[in-house]
């Protein structure tokens, strides 16, 4: 009745069961880093990537008095047409064997950039339509690269088109009464795997 | 004594196992805990420097190609106010879409009232009176390439404004004063005087000495004391092997208005137009 050994093995199970508790935390913390986990050093991650991608878009968005930009000549001559990385280059999506790959200043410099410091990366872009009487965005993509992770960071880049630059057919004119041409949104959507 | 039944030992070191555990999970989470009382919490959504000049950098886009469209060699002068604000006014609403798809709302009002009433644009960096005076107009100019430097409905005070050429070792090769009573050309063989006639000076005739006195390589062009001079300007050429353009006319002040559920910021902006 008086014996302490009922609640010494008490204790020792409680004791037991916290040492089981932390392992299995520690365990599964340290082998679940999956691309789609969070974790606090992203926080670090995703300012890098932040940095990076608006330094790509500074670049490329240069331009002087009475020039186009390299972004924005990038955009007057897309065909609407979705690529992917295969390793090596820009391909057509479904059509992997194509010639047709993408090769512009975006590309270069993503090449260069992205794509050796090996961080996932797709290109989309957002322009206005004329649906159903009312002016609407729409949004299609430029590079593919499958679903980002939780911590993939967006940078974007508005623009103007007017129509003077000639812009291809894929983006339409939503202003015919004025030179206003369309106004676009880039986005680039960047993640470490 | 019974060591064989003696548990107290056993219960000391347990106890002290299962505090020294305690405490380590209470400072893991009091840790947790600051951590995120501290983050800032949507930050995310607040429009960040980048966004800012983006912006910027469109409506002056946007303003500087409705005032040259509806200028233009062709277009109907006495309707260029409505072009221009009707380009403006689609432009102001088709943004606003393009905001509202990230949760954000934007305005843009511009106000054309310097330009309606023929006041020009000061030869300061940013166009207004009280910009900065002393300023770098244009880097590695080939001085014989300029096809075009001219000043037109100008009017200088009587303290003058100066243009210099400078060459890569910041030597002055060939300075222009200008002021309300006439001119002083200096250059590296003597210096020049004369009366302005009119209110259009073309630094590329004969007068002037521009392109006949400066050596051969890169020039920059200052405009000194910019703050006693306005009207228009035009300057055309080569630099650094590219064409270059500059010209000014007029100043247009342009409000951008944005907001989102937690923030809202108005910001007047000065434009020079048609560069």
């Amino acid at each position: 009745m008086f014996d302490e050994k009922g609640q010494l093995h008490t204790l020792e199970g409680v004791a037991s069961a916290t040492i089981l508790l932390m392992v299995m935390i520690y365990a599964i913390d340290a082998t679940s880093m999956t691309p789609l986990t969070a974790s606090t050093s992203s926080l670090r991650v995703e300012s890098e990537l932040q940095t990076l991608g608006q330094d790509i878009f500074n670049v490329l968005d240069y331009s002087e008095a009475n020039y186009t930009s390299k972004l924005k000549y990038d955009i007057i001559n897309w065909n609407g047409t979705e690529y992917i990385y295969d390793g090596s280059k820009y391909v057509e999506v479904g059509n992997a064997t194509s010639q047709n790959n993408l090769n512009n200043n975006l590309t270069n410099i993503l090449s260069s950039t992205l794509v050796k410091q090996g961080i996932a990366h797709k290109v989309e872009l957002t322009y206005l339509i004329n649906s159903n009487n009312k002016t609407v965005p729409y949004t299609g993509s430029i590079i593919y690269a499958g679903a980002p992770s939780n911590n993939a960071v967006i940078v974007s880049r508005k623009i103007v088109l007017q129509d003077t630059d000639n812009v291809a057919a894929t983006i339409p004119d939503i202003d015919p009464s004025s030179n206003l041409f369309n106004i676009v949104d880039i986005r680039l959507v960047m993640w470490r795997m | 004594m019974d060591f064989g039944k003696n548990t107290d030992a056993q219960f000391m070191l347990l106890a002290g196992f299962i505090i020294g555990t305690g405490l380590v999970i209470t400072t893991v989470m009091l840790n947790s805990l600051l951590f995120e009382g501290n983050m800032a919490v949507e930050a995310g959504n607040e429009l960040s420097k980048d966004e800012i000049a983006n912006l910027i950098m469109i409506t002056q886009d946007e303003i500087r190609k409705a005032y040259k469209n509806s200028t233009d060699p062709g277009q109907n002068v006495s309707l260029k106010f409505n072009n221009f604000s009707n380009q403006m006014q689609n432009f102001s609403s088709n943004l606003s879409k393009i905001y509202a798809m990230y949760g954000e709302s934007i305005n843009v009002s511009w106000d054309i009232e310097r330009w309606k009433s023929n006041q020009y644009a000061n030869f300061t960096e940013n166009g207004m009176a009280g910009g900065r005076p002393d300023w770098s107009v244009v880097e590695g100019v080939n001085a014989s390439s300029v096809s075009i430097f001219r000043f037109t409905n100008t009017t200088f005070s009587i303290t003058g404004f100066r243009i210099e050429a400078r060459n890569s070792s910041n030597y002055t090769v060939w300075s222009g004063e200008f002021n309300s009573s006439g001119y002083k050309i200096t250059n590296t063989t003597g210096t020049s005087y004369g009366n302005v006639s009119g209110q259009s000076i073309d630094l590329n005739s004969t007068s002037y000495y521009f392109k006949q006195s400066i050596p051969p390589g890169p020039v920059s062009l200052y405009f000194i004391n910019g703050n006693n001079a306005y009207g228009k300007f035009q300057i055309q050429g080569t630099a650094n092997g590219r064409t270059f353009y500059r010209e000014r006319h007029f100043i247009i002040n342009s409000t951008l208005s944005y907001y989102t559920s937690r923030l809202r910021a108005n910001f007047t902006i000065p434009f020079s137009v048609p560069w």
